[in-house]
C-alpha cells in the first residue's frame, strides 16, 4: 500500500468510520447518537458525513419515527474495506515496513 | 502523502477508542431495561413487605416469576436484534461469550453461598440477595463502564446503610433506595 486513505485519515472522519465499523454489517447509528459519542457539533458532523458519503464509504437514510425525523448512518462494504486497508497502512508505518 | 510513526500510533489509538466507546454504549443500552425491570420489582416487593409479610412474600414470588420471564424475553430480543444487525466482529463474539460465562459463574457462586450460609432472618435474606445483585452490577460495570459501576455502588451503599441503621421501615428504605437507584441508573444508562 502506497499511502494513507486521504478521506479517512482526517481525525473526525477516522473516528466516524471506526465507530460505524464497530456496528454489525447491517446496523446503522442515529445521527444524534453519533454526535454525542464523537462530541462534535451538528454542522461539523454533517460536513464530514457529506465527504464520506461522496466517497461512498457511508450511506445515510432519512425517515420518520412517528412525526419525528430520523437520520441514520451506516458503513458501506467499501467503507469497511477502506478502513481495513488504512489500518494495515498505519501498522506498516509503526512496524517501519 | 505520508504520515509519521506518532501520527500512525495516534490514529490506531483513536480507532481502538471509538470501537470501545460503541461497545460501551451498546452495553449500557442492553443493561438499562434489566435495571429498570428489576428496580420496579424491588420497589413493588419491598413496599408490599413493609405493609405485610404475607403480601410481601406473594409480591416477591410473582415479581420474581414475571421478572424472570421478561428477562428471558429481553435476552432473546437482544440476541435477535444483534443477528438482524449482521455478524459482529469475532473479537466481540468472544468477549460476549466470556462475559456470559463470567456472569453464570458469579450467579453459581451466589446460589452455592446462599445454601451454604443460609441467611438467618427474612431481613438478612433480603439484604443478601439485594447486595449480591448490586455488586453484580458493579462487577459488570468495572468491565462495561463507570455508569453501570456507580449505579451498583449507590444501590449497595444504600442497602448497607438501610440494613445497619434503618429499623422500623427497613423494607420501605430498600424499595426507595435499592429499587429506586436501579430505576434511576437504568434511565441514566439510556441517556446516551
Amino acid at each position: 500500500m502506497s499511502g494513507p486513505d486521504e478521506v479517512i485519515h482526517q481525525s473526525t472522519r477516522l473516528r466516524i468510520v471506526a465507530s460505524l465499523n464497530a456496528l454489525g454489517t447491517k446496523e446503522m447509528m442515529d445521527f444524534g447518537q453519533l454526535k454525542a459519542m464523537l462530541e462534535v457539533t451538528d454542522g461539523n458532523l454533517a460536513t464530514h458525513l457529506a465527504a464520506l458519503e461522496k466517497a461512498e464509504y457511508i450511506e445515510i437514510t432519512k425517515d420518520f419515527v412517528g412525526k419525528k425525523p430520523r437520520t441514520r448512518i451506516g458503513l458501506t462494504a467499501r467503507g469497511r474495506g477502506a478502513l481495513r486497508e488504512h489500518v494495515t497502512y498505519l501498522r506498516s508505518v509503526l512496524d517501519g515496513v | 502523502m505520508s504520515i509519521s510513526r506518532q501520527e500512525a500510533d495516534e490514529a490506531l489509538k483513536a480507532i481502538r477508542s471509538a470501537d470501545h466507546r460503541v461497545w460501551q454504549v451498546r452495553g449500557y443500552r442492553q443493561a438499562a431495561p434489566f435495571l429498570i425491570l428489576w428496580g420496579l420489582i424491588w420497589v413493588a416487593g419491598n413496599t408490599a413487605m413493609d405493609f405485610s409479610t404475607v403480601a410481601g412474600n406473594r409480591t416477591w414470588q410473582w415479581g420474581s416469576l414475571i421478572g424472570t420471564v421478561l428477562t428471558v424475553a429481553l435476552i432473546v430480543r437482544q440476541i435477535l436484534e444483534r443477528k438482524r444487525a449482521g455478524s459482529p466482529p469475532e473479537e466481540e463474539r468472544q468477549t460476549s461469550a466470556s462475559f456470559a460465562l463470567m456472569g453464570w459463574t458469579v450467579i453459581g457462586f451466589f446460589v452455592a453461598m446462599y445454601f451454604v450460609l443460609r441467611p438467618l432472618s427474612p431481613r438478612q435474606g433480603n439484604a443478601f440477595i439485594s447486595l449480591f445483585w448490586a455488586f453484580a452490577y458493579m462487577f459488570a460495570g468495572a468491565w462495561v463502564g463507570l455508569r453501570l459501576f456507580f449505579t451498583g455502588l449507590v444501590a449497595a451503599v444504600a442497602m448497607v446503610i438501610g440494613f445497619l441503621f434503618v429499623q422500623e421501615h427497613y423494607y420501605l428504605w430498600m424499595a426507595a433506595f435499592g429499587g429506586g437507584s436501579l430505576i434511576v441508573g437504568g434511565l441514566w444508562l439510556r441517556k446516551i
